[in-house]
C-alpha cells in the first residue's frame, strides 16, 4: 500500500479512529496488525522476512544482554548481522554480484554458466533490516536495554508509517514511545495532519510533475550542456520532493498516532559542503552509517589515511545500500571523494574570504552544482549513460529556458511553502499558515500527478 | 478550549473559502474566465434565434474556444481556397483530445502539410442531434460556400428518455443564477480519477437507476431507430442540396463486438441512457450504422466507414465514444484520404 492511494485514504482514517478508542496495549496490537496488513497489501509472502528479522533480533538482543562474556555477546551479535545482512545480500545483491562476476569472468575470457534466479526485491528491506540491526547493536554496545515485550518490538520493526522508506528509527527513540502511553492531543493531530499534507504536496504536486520532464531529459540521446544541467537540477528537486515528501507523510501520520519520528531532511540544498549536506540529507541513514559503520571502522581515530579510507568505505557502502547497480557504487564513491577533498581542504587551505551572506550564498550555489552532478550519477540507467551525460557537459548547446521552466512551476512553490512552513517567520501564523495549507492542498489535489510509487521504495 | 474551537472553525471556513478563491483565480489567470459567476462547459452552448441549441459565438471554456461564427476555433483561421466542414456532436467537437489535436485541427494540419489551401471548419458542438445539425447546416453553413461536408452523426441521442424533438425558442434566462462551487466541481473530477473502478461502477449504477424513467429496453427500440433514419434522411437531403461534396461517417465506439465489452466503460455510457439496459447501446449503434450505410447508398452520398476502422481499440477512445489524440488522428487520416480522392475539391 502506498500513501498516495485510495486504499491508504480508507485504511488510515480507520486505523486512526480505532486507535484512539483503545488502551495502550491494544493500541500496539492494532498498530502491529495494521502494519502487517499495510505491508502484506503489497506482497504478503515477504511478511515472512519481517517476521524472521523480528524474531531473530528479539531473541538475539536478549541473549546479548544476558551474556557476560564478550566473546558470547559478539557471537550473538554475529547471528543478527548474518541474518539481516544475509537477507539483504540474497534479496537485494545476489543477482548484482552474480551478474558482475559473470561480466568479470567474460572479460578475462572465461565462459561462466551460472543459474539465474528471479529474485524480487522486497519493499523496504533496506530500511527495516537497518532498523533491527541498530537495535541489536545498541544493546550490544549497552546503549539500550532489550525489550521483553514481543508485540512492542514487532511494532518497532514493522511500524507502518516508516516501514518501507524510513526514517530509519533508533530503538532509543522509538521503543520508549511504543512502550509508553500516548495521549490524544488535538494540536498534535492537527500538526501531524498538516505535516502529512505538506508531504503529499511535495510528492504528488512537485515530484510526480517533475518526473516526466526528468524522464524525457534522461532519454535524450547525446544531450548537450544545458540539457544535462537541467537534468541534474530537475532530478535534484524531484528526488528531494519525492523522498522528503514521503518522510513528511510518515512523520505526519505517525504524529497523528502520538509517535514522533525523527527529522529526515533539513534543507539539504542549503548546504555549503558535503559534510553539511550529509547532516541535512536523509539524516536517519547518514547518522546510521556514521554511528554503526564509520565509527565501527575506526572513524577518524586512526590517523588521516585511515580516516579517508573509512570515509570512502562508508560512502561506497552507503551508495550500494541505495541499489544493486554500479552507478550507485559510483555515486557513493563520488560522495566519499567529495567528503575527503573537503576534509583535506578545510585542514590545509585557509579561507580566502571572510564569512558573510554573499560568500555563504556562493558556497551554497557552488556545492549545489556538485550535488546535482552526483544526482546525474544516481539517476543514470547505466555507467554508459553516466559517461554520455558527463560528456554532454562539454557539448555546446543553445540555452533553452523551457528546460528549466518546471523548476519555476514546481520546485519554486515547494521551496516557498516549505520555507514558510518550517521557519515560522511570518506574523499572524495561524492565518498565514491556513493560506499556506490551503495553497498546498489546492496544488496537491488539483494539479498533482499520481505515480505508482516513491523513488526510495526501490531501495 | 472555546477559543481553540473558535479558531479551528475560523481556519476551517477560511480554508474552504480559499480553495474556492484559488479555483476561481486559476480559471481567471489561466483561461481568462470571469472570476464571479458560472464557468462550465455547458456555458459554451446557447439557444440561438431559432431556438436551436448550438455553440455560442465568442464563448469559451478552458481551451475550448468558439469563434465569432459559432464554430470551434482551429489553428488556421484565415481565408482559404477551399472550405471543408466537419459536422457532428461532442465526438466531432473534441472533448478529450489535448489542445490542437481534435479531429478538425489534425485534419487541417494534415491537409495544409500536403500543400492544400484549406480551411477546416469545426462546426460540431456537444449535444447536437441530427435535427440540430440540420438547423446549423441550413443556417449559417449553407450560406458560406462549403466545398466539402463531412457529417459524423451520434445515434445514441436517440436512446434518451424522451424521443428527439425539434428545439423551440426559449425565453431568455438570466445567466449564472445561483452559486456553483468551482472547487467542488474540480474535486468531483479528481475524485472520479481516484476512486477504484469497482466503486465508480457502483456509483454509476446508482445514478443510472436514479435517472431511469419508463421501462428498460431489452433490445434496441425500433421506433427510435426509425426516428434516427428519418432525421438522417432529411439531413442528407439538405446537405446534398448545398452543392458540396458530402460524406457521412459511421459512428465509432470503444466496443468492437458485444462479446468483448469492457463493462465499466459500458456502464459509464449507460449512465446517460438508463433505458438502454445491458448492451442495447452497442447494438443500437451497430444498427444505426447499418442505417447510415443504407442511406448513404440510397442517397448516393459517400460513406466513410469509420466504425469499421477504429471501433473497439481502447487506445483510440477516452471513454465509450470520444476520441483520444490517437483516435482523432486516425479519424483525421480517414477524412484526409477521402478528401484527397478528388483533387478538384482539395489539391
Amino acid at each position: 500500500m502506498i500513501f498516495n492511494s485510495f486504499e491508504f485514504a480508507v485504511f488510515f482514517p480507520l486505523v486512526f479512529g480505532l486507535y484512539w478508542l483503545l488502551g495502550q496495549r491494544q493500541q500496539n496490537v492494532l498498530l502491529l496488525l495494521a502494519s502487517y496488513f499495510f505491508y502484506a497489501f503489497w506482497d504478503w509472502r515477504f511478511l515472512s522476512l519481517i517476521l524472521l528479522s523480528t524474531a531473530v533480533d528479539f531473541v538475539v538482543a536478549q541473549r546479548v544482554h544476558a551474556a557476560d562474556a564478550a566473546a558470547t555477546r559478539k557471537r550473538w551479535l554475529l547471528v543478527s548481522l548474518i541474518v539481516n545482512l544475509g537477507l539483504l545480500g540474497v534479496f537485494k545483491y545476489f543477482n548484482f554480484f552474480l551478474d558482475s562476476a559473470v561480466v568479470l569472468l567474460e572479460a578475462v575470457g572465461l565462459q561462466a554458466n551460472v543459474p539465474v534466479l528471479q529474485i524480487i526485491l522486497p519493499v523496504g528491506i533496506s530500511f527495516y533490516t537497518f532498523q533491527t540491526l541498530s537495535y541489536t547493536i545498541d544493546v550490544y554496545r549497552k546503549d539500550n536495554e532489550p525489550t521483553t515485550n514481543l508485540i512492542d518490538f514487532a511494532v518497532y520493526v514493522a511500524y507502518f508509517p516508516q516501514l518501507v522508506a524510513g526514517p530509519i528509527e533508533r530503538s532509543t527513540s522509538l521503543m520508549p514511545q511504543i512502550a509508553g502511553r500516548r495521549q490524544f492531543d488535538i494540536e498534535q493531530v492537527w500538526s501531524g495532519a498538516m505535516l502529512a499534507l505538506i508531504g503529499f504536496f511535495k510528492k504528488v504536486f512537485v515530484a510526480d510533475n517533475l518526473a516526466p520532464h526528468v524522464d524525457a531529459i534522461f532519454a535524450t540521446p547525446d544531450p548537450g550542456f544545458w540539457t544535462v544541467v537541467a537534468g541534474g537540477y530537475l532530478f535534484a528537486f524531484q528526488i528531494y520532493a519525492d523522498f522528503s515528501g514521503y518522510s513528511d507523510i510518515a512523520r505526519g501520520t505517525s504524529r497523528m498516532l502520538g509517535v514522533e519520528l525523527r527529522l529526515n531532511f533539513d534543507f539539504p540544498y542549503a548546504s555549503t559542503s558535503p559534510q553539511e549536506f550529509w547532516r541535512r540529507w536523509h539524516i536517519s541513514l547518514s547518522s546510521w552509517l556514521r554511528d554503526y559503520l564509520y565509527i565501527s571502522l575506526g572513524g577518524n581515530r586512526k590517523g588521516p589515511v585511515r580516516t579517508y579510507g573509512n570515509l570512502m568505505a562508508t560512502m561506497v557502502l552507503g551508495g550500494l545500500w541505495h541499489g544493486a547497480a554500479w552507478n550507485y557504487v559510483l555515486w557513493g564513491f563520488y560522495q566519499g571523494l567529495c567528503l575527503c577533498v573537503h576534509r583535506w581542504y578545510i585542514a590545509h587551505v585557509k579561507p580566502l574570504f571572510r564569512q558573510g551572506f554573499v560568500v555563504y550564498a556562493l558556497k551554497v550555489l557552488l556545492y549545489f552544482q556538485f550535488t546535482c552532478y552526483g544526482w546525474i550519477l544516481f539517476r543514470a540507467q547505466s555507467l554508459g549513460q553516466v559517461g554520455d551525460m558527463t560528456l554532454g557537459l562539454f557539448r555546446g548547446e543553445t540555452f533553452d529556458s523551457g528546460l528549466f521552466l518546471p523548476l519555476v512551476q514546481f520546485a519554486l512553490p515547494m521551496l516557498l511553502i516549505e520555507w514558510l512552513y518550517t521557519k515560522e517567520r511570518l506574523p499572524a501564523p495561524d492565518l498565514v499558515r491556513t493560506v499556506l495549507y490551503a495553497g498546498a492542498f489546492y496544488l496537491f489535489v488539483f494539479h498533482g500527478e499520481v505515480s505508482e510509487s516513491f523513488i526510495y521504495f526501490q531501495f | 478550549m472555546r477559543q481553540l474551537i473558535f479558531k479551528a472553525i475560523l481556519c476551517g471556513v477560511l480554508f474552504v473559502v480559499l480553495l474556492e478563491v484559488f479555483a476561481r483565480a486559476e480559471d481567471t489567470l489561466r483561461w481568462g474566465a470571469p472570476f464571479w459567476g458560472h464557468y462550465e462547459l455547458e456555458g459554451i452552448r446557447h439557444s440561438d434565434a431559432r431556438g436551436t441549441q448550438r455553440c455560442a459565438p465568442g464563448r469559451s471554456y478552458k481551451h475550448f474556444r468558439i469563434d465569432e461564427r459559432g464554430f470551434r476555433e482551429t489553428e488556421f483561421a484565415g481565408p482559404a481556397r477551399e472550405t471543408v466542414v466537419w459536422l457532428g456532436a461532442s465526438e466531432a467537437f473534441g472533448l478529450y483530445e489535448s489542445p490542437g489535436n481534435d479531429v478538425a485541427n489534425q485534419l487541417e494540419r494534415s491537409l495544409r502539410a500536403r500543400g492544400s489551401d484549406v480551411d477546416v471548419i469545426n462546426a460540431a458542438c456537444f449535444g447536437m442531434n441530427l435535427l440540430r445539425l440540420q438547423r446549423v447546416l441550413e443556417e449559417p453553413l449553407l450560406g458560406m460556400g462549403v466545398d466539402a461536408l463531412m457529417i459524423y452523426p451520434t445515434p445514441h441521442f436517440y436512446l434518451d428518455l424522451q424521443p428527439v424533438r425539434p428545439d423551440r425558442p426559449q425565453p431568455a434566462q438570466a445567466a449564472g443564477v445561483g452559486f456553483v462551487s468551482r472547487a467542488v466541481t474540480k474535486s468531483r473530477d479528481v475524485l472520479k480519477s481516484f476512486l477504484p473502478m469497482a466503486l465508480q461502477d457502483l456509483i454509476r449504477e446508482r445514478q443510472e437507476q436514479g435517472a431511469l424513467q419508463g421501462e428498460v429496453w431489452p433490445d434496441p427500440p425500433a421506433e427510435r431507430l426509425r426516428q434516427f433514419a428519418a432525421h438522417l434522411e432529411a439531413l442528407l437531403g439538405v446537405a446534398q442540396g448545398s452543392g458540396a461534396r458530402v460524406a457521412i461517417l459511421t459512428h465509432a465506439n470503444a466496443f468492437h463486438a458485444v462479446e468483448e465489452i469492457d463493462e465499466s466503460v459500458l456502464q459509464a455510457w449507460r449512465k446517460f441512457y438508463p433505458r438502454a439496459g445491458g448492451d442495447v447501446l452497442i447494438r443500437f449503434d451497430a444498427e444505426a450504422n447499418e442505417v447510415i450505410r443504407r442511406l448513404a447508398a440510397a442517397n448516393d452520398v459517400e460513406l466513410i466507414d469509420l466504425a469499421e476502422t477504429v471501433s473497439g481499440d481502447p487506445k483510440l477512445f477516452a471513454d465509450f465514444s470520444h476520441f483520444t489524440d490517437a483516435g482523432a488522428a486516425k479519424a483525421a487520416n480517414r477524412l484526409a484520404a477521402w478528401l484527397a480522392e478528388e483533387p478538384s475539391a482539395i489539391e
